[in-house]
């Protein structure tokens, strides 16, 4: 839509304001005027004192009507000022009032420059440069969109609230949005308010109440606002409710639920002064009265697990001393816990957070031990049985860690599951490999005796393949198969002589040896390896008879794969291991069998990832010994097997099967554990028996095998915990039986006592807060509690905003001299508040962190305010409370009160009444900024107490004053997340981090982005009184946009003329608004009116010059150039 | 603290020298003087400051104020011991540290200090032999320092300045930096404003 | 007029330098005028044209500035970031690099002509940026395109042969 053109040749009515003496002071006005009259086109030039009175208006109004001008200038202030008023004044006198032109010559000329001339000279050219400009100036008519009629409080504390009710009470629907679980902020947390001393919560309460029960107010507690989109008028906003866990219409509030709960953290309302659980409420009264799941995710522990073992769960539940539940956390993922509490390789350590600290958590001992101390005290535990029952069948083959798994998964889902296992016993490598002193047999025996009580079914004896039934029979009478055959045949060495007598595989020996065979082994005994099964075999030999054991590996011990901790418990045991050796033949002696070895070095690196041994040429050398046990790495028995009807191998000898779903390429037939890894770890063969299962689970009942199965088996968590302050307190060590008496196969280590396994267990840091470990959940009566919530993001439609985001304390260990954080008994003032408060830690009793009730106490005013080195400006409110707590701790305690201050700044309505209260009770007011708190003592009397040091400036000397206690009054801070927030609502930010309000004195409450307002101590410090204030205020203009029912858009947008365009679509992508299409019938761009918002890109970037904005088109600016340069 | 005893103490305004306030505020770092709120952080942080006749902080107050004459004759300006506490702690980022100095040098070159007071002595005879050699001859300082306020203690440090010497610690050849006259052109030009002209004389 | 003239201008007090100042609405503008609210004091020689967002600023602007005699030119945005309109002010400095190349080639010198990021709040920085800018502009003398065009005009009208009809401003 195009303007109307020019009509006549324009009027141009000159006006020109000295703004009392502001602008006549420094510009000769009269020049200026007398100037103006040569321009071209220039009908009337005028001087006033003040143009923006009425009768300065007037003068535009008479001059308009009488028809000699029609065009206006006015040189006077900033058009950010005045430009609506005049625009006004033109339109009341029948004019359009966009024919109208401010110049600035006031804040930007006779404010700024120093000498009167070069302003009147500068105020000259920018009058100029107005009147060419306002001669091209059409009359436009502004757009008029609707305006949403509900309307958004960001923040529920008492500025919120209070606006949140004003809305609501005059009939708007009101979202208010609060990211804490409870509304009230800061003023819940206090006590008392000065200067009427009324306490807090008698005054919040009622208002909180009536939030909640009032019908127009829509209340979003833990929920924050994700994204803004739209105008004034029409926001779109985006909040993201944060889950819970809890149902907010099924909680009743009872608090049967922190009973139970296990966890302990520090309670943010009682600013880290107690503790709270991880289901938790604020504060009894809190609005809603409903309980918050603090619910990180999954902690690094059960991440790292492959089988997502609840690891914080159940440690947490030991050091509470609560056993049975703990054992029942640990059984839900794993039917073998006595087995992996002793062998497992732990990856959960290595990520356990308190390494950072000192000793990551010794959680396969505290498994271990809840295991042994639930079996022999509290009559043993079982695994939980199939809720139903199902008629199909799975065959497993193997009844090792993985085929056991898979049985035991299958079997809670209802299958019917027969394990069949070629050894006389079940177990696997758990059995045949590992030896009894690590795991000993009645502990697997137990184990497996568990699986078949819930009805697994064990067929010992019982190969499958070529030496018994063969696998295409299982196949045709099971509904699936799930290979688990393990990889127990041993790899040859290769060097001549490795089948004579005396030369073991590992595997071999250990299955003998396990099965209670008696080897004959001789003295001296080498092992060739450095796996596990080498240390094993090495360990196993020093209990047979052995006297001299040594390991041969042929890297070196960086790239030994075994368990450090194993390995660390054979050097113990006296076997010596030698690296970079490896055997090159052996042979028949006298004596026994004389091995030659030859020396390696490393060299490049291999598919492995690991430096590949290089043998150095001439250094042969030859060892005797009785006995070789060679492990050096086992392959699946897959001759064994027989017809493996088309069953893929890798090149590694091991089975091919998909990762994700461990299907093989035979349909039904599924494989895991080592037969398709290698030779692995106990957990990542039951994660592939649990992968297992759930595949054989979705193939019977033809599902999606794929669907959703990306965090199954161990991956990194997110969850991050800071472990500051947290003190140093190592591993309790395992007790282990003495080296002298190692020479049997009992058990080495011991396990913990209860008393250890607590104090162990008490070392977790709770990373993910709440341990999942469902106490609450039971304790419930509503069942209220929902684990599987998730976040839920909605859009919400209003047409204002008010924001009500509040402040954040100052961080007192930035003045580090006065010493918070390193000496005990500093306080800050937000801590004292809830020291002093009745429902705060310590029941409103005024103690310090050793207990005791202080005699003394120092409060410093102007921390973190008045300075340059943090924060320049003063904070309002600090003197004010630093008053009211030397009065509550007086009359609290009796103690001596110091108050150091700069000024006492006490300007409102019964302040000053109150300072003189406090002086005639007798506290004592230095004025002195304190220049540090220290321990030093320097007299008896300061002995074990904290010395505040300042000049007494009234009086004139230095004062040492010893207190018990000292109080900081932080001061106030824009929250940490300010900048942030202050983008997602497009406003700007002060340069303290205050939300930027329009005008710091006539317009305080709105911000240079229409519809969005400002209330409370987001926009800067002030207190409860001015907050209040200000949030009517806030609420009154936002009523004032929604009640009008309409918003009046600024003309200034763009539209294309179609003829000159030619589609070239370079003005399409460059709108952040969307707002241009290219027509495709036409092939010319066109502008969308309603989402421009006249930022004017397009214009300046067509190529054809074919974009206008109204008000900034091209012609005016270029008129506005040349009137600058050429008149002055 | 200066003995009074019954005598009138009001100051009038013409008793003061604010010439004095502006000059000190004139020296680079000193417009921020006036920005001063009083809170007496600098007092309360100095190490010396209970040894001091006036803190301070009722140095810069004075100093403000116009009591040149108290200001330059007090004990305070020599007792600072540079250790910049104040000038750390200062919420107003004011430099007092360098303050002190001006006011030391002031003292000095007005010739107005506590007669016979070592430290005062010492600066002074510091200040005139740097601005006469370019280095400072800790022998020919010590000497200087002695034989202006206590003359005796030279004998009686006599044997430990033997010592010291022994170990090539103080040296009795005095010694001074080649070109001398650029160093008093560079002085000169700093102390007095209207110097630049002047100042470019080519290499001394 | 070559460089070592107008050189000798400039040291002449006379001459007074003149640069022209496009000032988004939202930040700088509002900086300038905070500026002005504080009473603090700069080179008067900076003439501030109002635009809704830097990105309005037309490059053809910038050298019609040029055209019609200011010896410098200043753009005022928003900092990346914080447009108003989101990412205006990313195509002003685009539109900036490619005029600095233009400009140089024809002859004037970087330091005419300046993009600066000022945000609301930053009246102080106003100041700094004026008066730095008038005394960078000062040091390298007036400009004169128009004064400089009609001279050439002037000899190419009296050279021998074809005259062609040569528009000027």
């Amino acid at each position: 839509m195009s303007s109307p053109e020019l009509a006549t040749t324009p009027k141009i009515g000159v006006y020109v304001c000295d703004c009392g003496i502001n602008i006549s002071g420094k510009v000769d006005v009269a020049a200026v005027v007398e100037f103006v009259c040569k321009l071209p086109g220039v009908t009337a030039a005028r001087e006033y004192k003040f143009m923006c009175s009425d009768p300065g208006q007037d003068l535009i109004v008479q001059d308009i009507k009488e028809g000699c001008v029609d065009r206006i200038v006015v040189a006077s202030c900033s058009p950010l000022m005045h430009e609506a008023t005049f625009r006004r004044a033109v339109e009341a006198a029948g004019e359009n009032p966009f024919c109208f032109q401010m110049a600035n010559i006031r804040e930007h000329v006779s404010w700024v420059t120093e000498d009167s001339q070069e302003a009147t000279r500068k105020a000259k050219a920018l009058v100029a440069a107005a009147v060419v400009r306002v001669g091209l100036h059409k009359p436009l008519e502004r757009k008029r969109v609707r305006v949403h009629p509900d309307v958004m409080v960001v923040g529920g504390g008492i500025a919120g609230i209070q606006a949140a009710l004003t809305m609501a009470d005059s009939g708007k629907h009101v979202y208010l949005i609060e990211r804490e679980p409870a509304i009230g902020g800061h003023m819940a947390q206090f006590d008392k308010t000065f200067p009427t001393l009324d306490c807090a919560a008698c005054i919040l309460t009622p208002k909180m109440t009536q939030v909640r029960a009032h019908p127009n107010i829509e209340l979003l507690t833990y929920a924050e606002v994700e994204g803004v989109d739209g105008y004034v008028g029409n926001f779109k906003v985006k909040v993201r409710k944060k889950a819970r866990f809890v149902r907010e219409d099924l909680c009743t509030g009872c608090n049967a639920c922190t009973e139970v709960c296990p966890v302990e953290v520090r309670s943010e309302f009682d600013e880290g002064l107690a503790h709270r659980k991880a289901i938790y409420r604020p504060f009894p009264q809190a609005v809603p009265n409903v309980f918050t799941i603090s619910r990180k995710g999954l902690p690094p522990c059960q991440a790292a697990c492959a089988l997502h073992q609840n690891a914080q769960g159940y440690v947490t539940l030991i050091a509470q001393g609560k056993y049975r539940e703990a054992m029942d956390v640990v059984l839900r993922d794993n039917p073998l816990p006595s087995v992996c509490g002793r062998i497992c390789t732990h990856p959960c350590t290595a990520e356990c957070t308190r390494m950072k600290v000192d000793d990551p958590l010794n959680i396969p001992g505290l498994k271990r031990f809840v295991a042994d101390y639930v079996l022999g005290h509290e009559g043993g535990y079982h695994l939980p049985r199939p809720q139903q029952e199902r008629t199909e069948k799975v065959a497993i083959v193997g009844a090792g860690p993985s085929g056991l798994m898979c049985a035991y998964e299958l079997r809670q889902r209802g299958y019917q599951t027969v394990v069949f296992e070629s050894l006389p016993m079940a177990g696997g490598m758990l059995a045949a490999g590992i030896p009894a002193f690590r795991l000993p047999r009645h502990a697997l025996r137990r184990e497996i005796d568990n699986l078949e009580e819930i009805g697994v079914r064990l067929r010992l004896n019982q190969p499958i393949g070529r030496h018994g039934i063969p696998l295409e029979t299982l196949m045709k009478q099971y509904d699936a198969v799930y290979l688990a055959i393990g990889a127990h045949v041993e790899r040859k060495m290769r060097v001549s002589g490795e089948d004579l007598p005396g030369v073991w595989g590992g595997i071999d020996f250990l299955r003998r040896i396990n099965m209670g065979e008696l080897v004959t082994l001789g003295r001296r005994v080498l092992v060739i390896g450095g796996g596990n099964s080498a240390i094993d075999a090495a360990r196993t030999s020093r209990r047979h008879g052995a006297e001299e054991v040594r390991v041969m590996y042929r890297r070196t011990r960086a790239e030994m794969p075994a368990d450090p901790a194993e390995i660390e418990e054979a050097m113990h045991e006296g076997i010596t291991i030698e690296f970079l050796v490896a055997p090159h033949a052996i042979r028949r002696s006298p004596a026994g069998l004389d091995v030659e070895l030859i020396r390696m070095q490393l060299g490049e690196l291999d598919d492995s990832g690991r430096p590949r041994p290089v043998p150095i040429t001439g250094s042969e050398f030859t060892t005797a010994c009785d006995a070789v046990i060679a492990t050096i790495g086992q392959v699946p028995d897959m001759r064994s097997l027989g017809d493996q009807l088309g069953l893929e191998t890798t090149t590694w000898g091991t089975i091919q099967a998909d990762p994700m779903t461990l299907a093989t390429t035979i349909p039904g037939v599924f494989a895991g554990g080592d037969c398709v890894t290698g030779p692995d770890v106990v957990v990542t063969a039951m994660a592939g028996g649990r992968k297992a299962a759930i595949s054989i689970d979705r193939y019977i009942n033809a599902q999606d095998m794929r669907a959703g199965r990306e965090l199954e088996g161990a991956h990194h968590s997110h969850v991050e915990v800071d472990t500051a302050g947290v003190l140093m307190r190592k591993r309790v060590p395992m007790p282990a039986i003495p080296i002298d008496r190692r020479r049997t196969f009992d058990e080495v280590h011991t396990g913990y006592t209860e008393e250890m396994a607590r104090s162990e267990a008490a070392r977790c840091l709770d990373c993910a807060v709440c341990c999942d470990c469902e106490l609450c959940a039971t304790a419930c009566e509503p069942k209220a509690i929902d684990y599987t919530m998730k976040d839920t993001l909605r859009e919400v439609d209003v047409g204002a905003i008010v924001l009500a985001t509040g402040f954040k304390t100052f961080d007192a260990r930035r003045t580090a001299r006065y010493g918070y954080g390193r000496y005990p008994n500093v306080f800050t003032s937000l801590e004292v508040e809830r020291l002093v408060n009745a429902s705060g830690p310590t029941g409103g009793e005024i103690r310090m962190r050793d207990g005791r009730a202080p005699k003394s106490v120092g409060i410093i005013h102007c921390v973190g305010s008045r300075d340059e080195l943090t924060n320049r400006y003063c904070s309002r409110v600090c003197c004010m409370y630093s008053l009211k707590l030397a009065h509550l701790v007086k009359e609290r305690t009796g103690a001596e009160v110091y108050n150091f201050y700069i000024d006492i700044r006490a300007a409102g309505k019964g302040y000053e009444e109150f300072y003189d209260k406090l002086l005639k009770e007798g506290v004592h007011f230095i004025r002195g900024r304190a220049a540090e708190v220290t321990d030093w003592a320097m007299n008896e009397a300061e002995e074990g107490r904290l010395v505040i040091r300042a000049e007494d400036t009234l009086i004139g000397v230095v004062r040492r004053v010893p207190v018990d206690m000292v109080v900081l009054a932080v001061g106030l801070e824009a929250q940490s997340d300010a900048e942030q927030v202050r983008r997602t609502f497009n406003i700007s930010c002060s340069k303290e981090g205050w939300f930027l309000e329009r005008h710091p004195k006539l317009a305080p409450v709105s911000t240079y982005t229409d519809g969005v307002f400002l209330a409370g101590a987001c926009q800067g410090p002030k207190d409860i009184p001015d907050s209040v204030a200000q949030a009517g205020a806030a609420a009154a203009e936002a009523m004032v946009l929604v009640d009008r029912g309409y918003i009046e858009l600024e003309p200034n947008t763009a539209c294309v003329n179609e003829e000159a365009c030619s589609g070239c679509k370079t003005c399409v992508s460059l709108c952040p608004y969307r707002a241009i299409s290219l027509m495709e019938e036409k092939k010319k761009a066109l502008i969308n009116e309603a989402l421009c918002k006249g930022c004017g890109v397009c214009v300046a970037a067509c190529p054809s010059g074919s974009i206008t904005q109204n008000l900034f088109e091209d012609e005016q600016i270029f008129q506005e150039i040349g009137g600058l340069l050429s008149y002055a | 603290m200066p003995e009074w005893l019954g005598q009138r103490r009001i100051t009038y305004e013409s008793d003061l020298d604010p010439g004095f306030a502006r000059e000190i505020a004139a020296l680079p770092g000193g417009d921020k003087l006036v920005g001063c709120i009083q809170c007496g952080t600098c007092s309360g942080t100095c190490p010396v400051s209970p040894y001091m006749d006036y803190t301070p902080r009722r140095l810069v107050a004075m100093t403000r104020a116009g009591y040149k004459y108290e200001v330059l004759r007090s004990f305070t300006i020599w007792l600072c011991s540079s250790c910049y506490a104040c000038t750390v702690e200062c919420p107003k980022q004011i430099k007092i540290t360098d303050f002190m100095y001006a006011l030391k040098r002031r003292a000095i070159a007005e010739k107005v200090y506590p007669k016979r007071f070592p430290v005062a002595i010492m600066a002074r005879e510091f200040f005139k032999m740097v601005e006469k050699h370019g280095r400072n001859r800790e022998g020919g300082l010590a000497v200087r320092l002695f034989l202006r306020t206590n003359p005796l203690k030279l004998f009686y440090h006599g044997g430990f300045a033997l010592r010291l010497w022994l170990r090539g610690r103080v040296g009795l050849v005095p010694d001074a930096i080649k070109r001398t006259g650029e160093l008093k052109t560079i002085l000169h030009a700093l102390n007095h404003d209207d110097a630049p002209a002047a100042g470019r004389r080519g290499a001394a | 007029m070559n460089t070592e003239e107008r050189t000798k201008i400039a040291g002449n007090g006379d001459w007074q330098p003149r640069i022209v100042a496009f000032f988004c609405n939202w930040c700088t503008y509002t900086a300038a005028d905070l500026a002005g609210v504080s009473r603090m004091k700069y080179a008067p020689n900076v003439r501030i044209i109002r635009v809704m967002c830097s990105g309005r600023v037309d490059p053809q602007f910038v050298l019609d500035a040029f055209a019609r005699g200011a010896d410098g030119v200043l753009i005022g945005g928003c900092h990346p970031g914080d447009c108003h309109y989101i990412e205006g002010n990313y195509k002003a400095l685009r539109r900036e690099r490619m005029l600095r190349r233009m400009l140089r080639e024809m002859g004037i010198e970087g330091a005419r002509f300046r993009l600066e990021w000022i945000s609301a709040s930053e009246g102080e920085k106003v100041k700094s940026v004026m008066n730095d800018m008038v005394e960078k502009v000062r040091g390298l003398g007036p400009l004169r395109l128009p004064e400089r065009r009609r001279e050439w005009d002037r000899e190419m009208a009296e050279e021998p042969g074809e005259k062609e009809v040569i528009a000027h401003v």
